[in-house]
């Protein structure tokens, strides 16, 4: 918690003037002209009511975030012409106006009144239309919001065969809905805040009341509460803000653009943080198993899911080990291999010039660099950097001789390892410490890699994610045997009657009643 | 950085000290019992265990009064302020001269096995700075990473004697019951020493949320490490027989050479006796080292133990620089297991087990 | 904390910078695969000193020489051969000679351009002369034994003549002899006439009873044979036993997979092969006598019978025959070879004073203190039981 303080130790919100809305309507539109004064997008439309046409009214919104149909449909033709219409004696019901238009004027679904002029501006940055009239001291706020934005498409980062194919987007209110979609219980909780001074960004922390892990949302409320930052970009901005080690190469937080990972989350008892403009929503605690699973695990028959995921722990390893231990056997301990293989390996690496270690870095720097070059580049170009690099480039390096054939297999292999991990973020951590494992392999061969191995699971041991060790269920005191279903394999579904224990919280009961076994031939009979 | 909260259950405090008590130990263990009792090695290690749980019962028996209580605490409060506080010092000093050996052993078997040409002040120094990582966690990493490495060792360990199986020959154990009993009383101290490390039960019970079930712990901890030392004593012998046995220094790693996979990719399985062996010797130094900084900084007085890990590396670096040769380590170490360990594991318990049940005798007499 | 951290960095910096003293690259070591040791002789000298040129060094020579007592041979393959772009000999060869094993290592050093490495060896070959000196054979079973590089999966044989020669000769499949070598003895169907012998069972052998076998190694140009075996009593070679010798050692070892063997019935060549069900040996005291019995069981099929002798195999009675004459036969082949161990050599190979010491620890304690006059005068009783199962596909 001192890192937070530390980092924090501002107190947040310089407290802002609270200006009144003032009974006289052009004082108000003045000042929030004055507010707004550099900002030419905003458009503010005055016109008269009244078969005298005496009340002035005036809306102001931003164009392009406003839904100009809404507010021609209902607000100005409703006011301008529906209102004179009705004849209404305006004389008369000057002191009720505002109920009146409330009542029988404006035909929006969504509206509400506020009393304070910066909370109004407020309002139109975010998309609202104000609507400020004549001898009212509060202002309503139409909501109008509607911008361009993408609609939902498949989640291009999380792909899977089998499972939904729909993706958050960058509006946070149709993830919110494609949240609740799957979750239609009323305590679903969704706890609306403004983060950042000036970008004023939606952040929306999402639990389900009953399930949820009561120490773990009072960490992610407070730390939220705590942030105070001028703008808010993506998610990671709040992920490294809220993290518990800076430290740390791990990720912390899990991200997610799929509805379905998270309502499944939300159901494990996480806590889900959803940012604007961010097609990423954060899942915390984040734990081993979380970063090592895919939806299609759940979706899959067991075997299979089980089979996939000692695969996924297996490629782990590979990714983290194979060129550092590649370099320790090559180097120092030859006598670990079979003996025609180290034979083998010997005579490949003959007039090779560089020592092993260097050819590694020199074969692994290439595959970060074709990665990253792959990323960057536009889709068509990134496929023919991919051929041009891994394949003429590896056939080249070993024609001429520069590194062993073997040495192509190791990196093609790590990397085909590193791309398996479903996490993004948690397999770059491995790219990065595969690096340091290499170097130690370099200086101690195989005992340096030990040395290595063990600081880092010493690091993972120490981890903790919102007060969840991050190993969870391997190495937590709060682990049962149940959480084992759940971990390197996966049961079947039907015996994972309970939440993950280590996240200990109320309603722990997942599946309440086994499915019908398999009818005998006589329950089919009394079916008939 | 957020704290731990330095809570550990029993079972968590059963894998530390099970992974620390199969240390050093084991490796020379097949070659003492067979020295001191021949065929009779396994009847020695089970004396030798129960000895052990014995000792652990009576450990359980003293911390049980004082959950929570540190050490220090624990023996002020019985022996009285100045001897406990001497007590713990005198404590400290022995886990920190153990930590040394055990990383000494250590680097002498490395430099045998793996690294023939790196100087020894850089196996030990390594060894030591990765271990001061661990040690600084804490005791719930520790925990944790006890509970992760004792199954791993475990299964590879399992895994890589089943080839020996087939060329084991059990007639090595035979004549059962001829050593003389004198012989056998004899060579239990020795196996007895070879659980050195429980005595950090004493330390450690303070962390554990439910201290009632520490006898949990004791049997096991025990229990584990005997079903480890029978094994690696049966399958030692059964494949070296007597004679080799007690030829070899390091007889449990020896046996890896003689190991055939027909056909396989994996041709030489000491790699992997090598693995285990070093996370076991990893996990030993780091909790040995770990207990020797947390008596330190109870008996300073001071909260944090953190500060004084770094310090004792170069303690620690120098006192497993003294013996001259590997023969004089194992000689020392021999010598050292006999006395700390007797004082530690049998001495200190049971006196403190006779001082708080006089003190609370007199004290229900005051009241009564 | 920080400042800690840091200077474990710098540390481990200058470690990195300063160290790697074990690093050597995989295709900068020579994997010594097989050992030649000989024991020097003078009169060599002038042949062998065409090839040493370090021994060229004027004044110190004859004082140096003087205490050359071994000639040792590596041997190394040509590893880019192996991978398929090298050229050259497939086998690089170096002999030099010094006072032990490890001075002729390090001499080497100064001829070999890699670094000499042992964790890969498969073959040590001890010539006759080297083996039958007591000194020499303890001396090279010690260096080995405390070698912590060479295993205990090792084949150590020993060969008539001159050791260095197994290694110079290339058998036409694998060209490396020492690999060659290992390939054979990994062979699941090979002779019982191979011994079963390793180092591992030599070196524990000798621990315990002080006698072992070694295999026997033969070599011509291109060819090589393992076969026969020599018999090491007291550190020392006592002698060959010779093929059949070895194999009906083997069967008293219990160590047999199959035999061939072939037996005249009815006037008929019969030949058999047959597997081993049973080698049980019970050493026990009759009369103040010990006894050394064996019952050997034998089971198989019948290989070979005579063309139209039409159901001449497929009879019980004639099976019954051929396995009388099978366990005579046998009865009498691995009672002579006993009787050859027992008393030409007196040679506890088949450890029976072992056995004494396991399941009849009071006899033991009686005679363990003079076993080796006890046992070449034991008593030995030896029953042989042989089974035909089967006769082939035809009748």
């Amino acid at each position: 918690m001192d890192f937070f303080k530390e980092l924090f130790s501002k107190k947040k919100n310089n407290p802002r003037e609270k200006i009144p809305v003032k009974k006289d309507y052009h004082e108000n539109l003045d000042r929030i002209k004055e507010i707004l004064a550099g900002t030419d997008d905003v458009v503010y439309r005055e016109f008269k009511v009244g078969k005298q046409q005496k009340m002035h009214f005036a809306t102001i919104f931003i164009d392009g975030l406003a839904d100009k149909d809404l507010l021609n449909e209902s607000v100005l033709k409703s006011l301008m012409l529906l209102s004179r219409m009705a004849e209404l004696d305006l004389h008369s019901l000057r002191e009720k106006v505002y109920e009146v238009i409330r009542d029988a004027a404006l035909s929006v679904s969504d509206m509400r009144e506020v009393e304070e002029i910066n909370e109004a501006v407020d309002n139109i940055l975010s998309g609202e239309t104000l609507l400020i009239f004549d001898n009212w001291e509060k202002i309503v706020v139409i909501a109008t919001k509607k911008w361009p934005s993408r609609g939902v498409t498949e989640p291009s980062t999380e792909t899977v065969i089998r499972g939904a194919q729909e993706g958050f987007t960058e509006t946070m209110r149709m993830n919110t809905a494609l949240i609740r979609r799957r979750i239609r219980d009323p305590k679903l909780c969704i706890k609306q805040m403004q983060i950042g001074r000036r970008s004023k960004t939606d952040v929306a922390v999402i639990y389900i009341e009953e399930i949820v892990n009561k120490a773990v949302l009072k960490m992610v409320k407070e730390r939220l509460d705590y942030i105070d930052i001028d703008n808010i970009m993506e998610s990671g901005y709040i992920e490294q803000l809220i993290e518990d080690e800076w430290r740390s190469p791990f990720p912390q937080i899990q991200h997610s653009q799929r509805p379905d990972v998270v309502a499944a989350a939300l159901y494990e008892g996480r806590v889900v943080i959803l940012v604007d403009n961010t097609p990423f929503a954060l899942i915390a605690p984040a734990t081993i198993t979380a970063l090592l699973q895919s939806p299609e695990d759940y979706y899959e028959r067991f075997f299979i899911a089980s089979a996939i995921r000692l695969l996924r722990y297996f490629s782990l390893g590979t990714a983290l080990l194979l060129p550092a231990i590649y370099i320790a056997i090559t180097s120092y301990h030859p006598g670990m291999l079979p003996t025609s293989l180290a034979l083998y390996v010997a005579g490949s690496r003959n007039n090779v010039p560089f020592p092993a270690f260097i050819e590694a870095f020199i074969m692994e720097g290439a595959i970060e660099l074709l990665r990253e070059a792959g990323i960057r580049l536009p889709a068509p170009i990134g496929a023919t950097i991919g051929i041009v690099g891994g394949l003429v480039l590896g056939q080249a390096a070993v024609e001429a001789g520069i590194v062993s054939p073997l040495m192509v297999i190791v990196v093609a292999l790590t990397a085909m390892a590193a791309y398996s991990t479903p996490s993004y973020s948690f397999a770059i951590a491995f790219r990065l410490l595969r690096f340091m494992l290499m170097a130690a392999a370099a200086f101690l061969g195989l005992y340096g890699v030990m040395l290595a191995l063990l600081m880092i699971l010493t690091h993972l041991c120490n981890l903790k994610s919102f007060g969840v060790p991050y190993l969870s269920p391997y190495a937590a005191s709060s682990t049962t045997f149940n959480d084992f279903k759940d971990s390197f394999i996966k049961v079947s579904l039907r015996f994972m009657q309970k939440r993950p224990q280590y996240l200990h919280r109320e309603d722990s009961t997942r599946l309440k009643k086994n499915p019908i076994e398999p009818a005998g031939e006589e329950d089919e009979d009394e079916q008939k | 950085m957020n704290r731990n909260n330095d809570v550990i259950l029993s079972s968590q405090l059963a894998a530390i000290l099970a992974i620390t008590v199969v240390g050093v130990g084991i490796l020379t263990l097949p070659k003492d019992v067979t020295e001191k009792a021949g065929p009779d090695g396994w009847i020695l290690v089970l004396a030798g265990s129960f000895l052990a749980l014995l000792a652990g019962l009576v450990m359980y028996m003293v911390v049980k009064k004082f959950p929570g209580k540190t050490f220090v605490q624990l023996s002020s409060t019985i022996l009285g302020k100045p001897l406990g506080l001497l007590l713990s010092a005198v404590f400290f000093v022995y886990l920190t001269i153990l930590t040394a050996y055990e990383v000494r052993a250590f680097g002498e078997i490395t430099k045998q096995y793996l690294l023939f040409n790196t100087p020894l002040e850089v196996l030990i120094v390594t060894m030591l700075l990765g271990t001061a990582y661990t040690a600084r966690s804490g005791i719930e990493p520790i925990a944790r990473l006890s509970e992760i490495l004792f199954p791993i060792v475990t299964l590879t360990a399992i895994l890589i004697v089943l080839p020996i199986i087939p060329e084991v020959d059990l007639t090595h154990f035979l004549p059962v019951f001829r050593t003389p009993v004198s012989q056998l009383i004899k060579g239990v101290p020795t196996v007895f020493f070879s659980f050195i490390g429980i005595e950090l039960i004493l330390v450690f019970a303070g962390f554990v949320d439910r201290p009632q079930n520490i006898h949990q712990t004791v049997y096991l901890s025990v229990g584990l490490i005997t079903f480890f030392y029978i094994s690696i004593v049966v399958i030692t012998v059964a494949r070296f027989g007597l004679t080799e046995t007690t030829h070899i220094i390091w007889p449990v790693l020896e046996i890896f050479k003689t190991v055939q996979f027909p056909g396989t990719f994996i041709e030489n399985i000491e790699v992997f006796i090598m693995f285990i062996w070093i996370i076991s010797i990893y996990m030993t130094t780091a909790v040995v080292y770990y207990g020797a900084s947390l008596l330190l900084s109870e008996v300073i007085g001071s909260k944090e133990y953190n500060y004084f890990v770094l310090p004792l590396l170069p303690i620690v670096y120098f006192i497993a620089l003294v013996p001259d040769n590997v023969a004089q380590l194992g000689d020392w170490m021999g010598q050292y297991a006999n006395y700390g360990g007797t004082f530690f594991m049998a001495v200190v318990p049971l006196l403190m087990l006779f001082l708080s049940q006089l003190r609370k005798n007199k004290e229900a007499k005051k009241s009564g | 904390m920080a400042k800690g951290k840091m200077g474990i960095l710098i540390l481990g910096v200058i470690c990195f910078l300063s160290g790697c003293w074990d690093k050597v690259e995989i295709d900068k070591q020579a994997f010594v695969l097989g050992i030649a040791i000989d024991k020097f002789e003078k009169e060599e000298k002038a042949q062998q000193k065409a090839d040493l040129e370090m021994e060229s060094n004027g004044a110190r020579e004859t004082e140096e020489s003087a205490r050359n007592r071994y000639s040792v041979t590596f041997t190394y393959p040509n590893t880019g051969l192996i991978a398929g772009k090298g050229e050259g000999d497939p086998n690089f060869i170096f002999t030099s000679v010094g006072e032990n094993l490890n001075d002729v290592r390090k001499l080497l050093t100064s001829r070999i351009d890699s670094n000499l490495y042992f964790g890969h060896t498969k073959l040590i070959v001890i010539g006759e002369e080297a083996a039958k000196d007591t000194v020499m054979l303890r001396e090279i079973f010690d260096a080995i034994e405390r070698s912590p590089s060479l295993g205990r999966k090792i084949d150590l044989m020993i060969t008539r003549g001159k050791a260095k020669e197994v290694l110079s000769c290339s058998p036409p499949p694998t060209p490396a002899v020492a690999l060659f070598i290992r390939d054979l003895m990994m062979q699941q169907s090979r002779t019982a006439r191979i011994p079963d012998a390793d180092l591992g069972y030599i070196l524990r052998s000798m621990h315990e009873s002080n006698t072992a076998i070694a295999p026997r190694i033969i070599c011509s140009e291109d060819d090589v044979k393992v076969a026969g075996c020599a018999v090491l009593k007291d550190f020392k070679m006592l002698g060959w036993l010779g093929e059949l010798e070895t194999r009906n050692l083997m069967i008293l070892m219990n160590k047999t997979r199959s035999i061939q063997i072939a037996v005249k019935v009815d006037g008929v060549e019969t030949g058999c092969e047959l597997r081993q069900s049973l080698g049980k040996m019970k050493v026990f005291e009759r009369d103040g006598e010990i006894v050394i019995s064996f019952a050997i069981e034998m089971e198989g099929e019948v290989e070979q019978h005579m063309f139209e002798i039409r159901q001449g195999a497929y009879i019980d009675k004639f099976i019954k025959n051929v396995e009388t004459q099978l366990a005579q036969e046998l009865k009498a082949q691995i009672e002579s070879t006993f009787i050859k161990i027992q008393k030409e050599y007196g040679a506890d190979l088949v450890q029976a004073g072992e056995y004494l010491r396991k399941f009849q620890p009071d006899i033991w304690e009686k005679v363990k203190d003079n076993w080796d006059e006890i046992f070449p005068n034991a008593e030995v009783e030896i029953t042989v039981k042989a089974a035909i199962r089967r006769v082939g596909t035809v009748r």
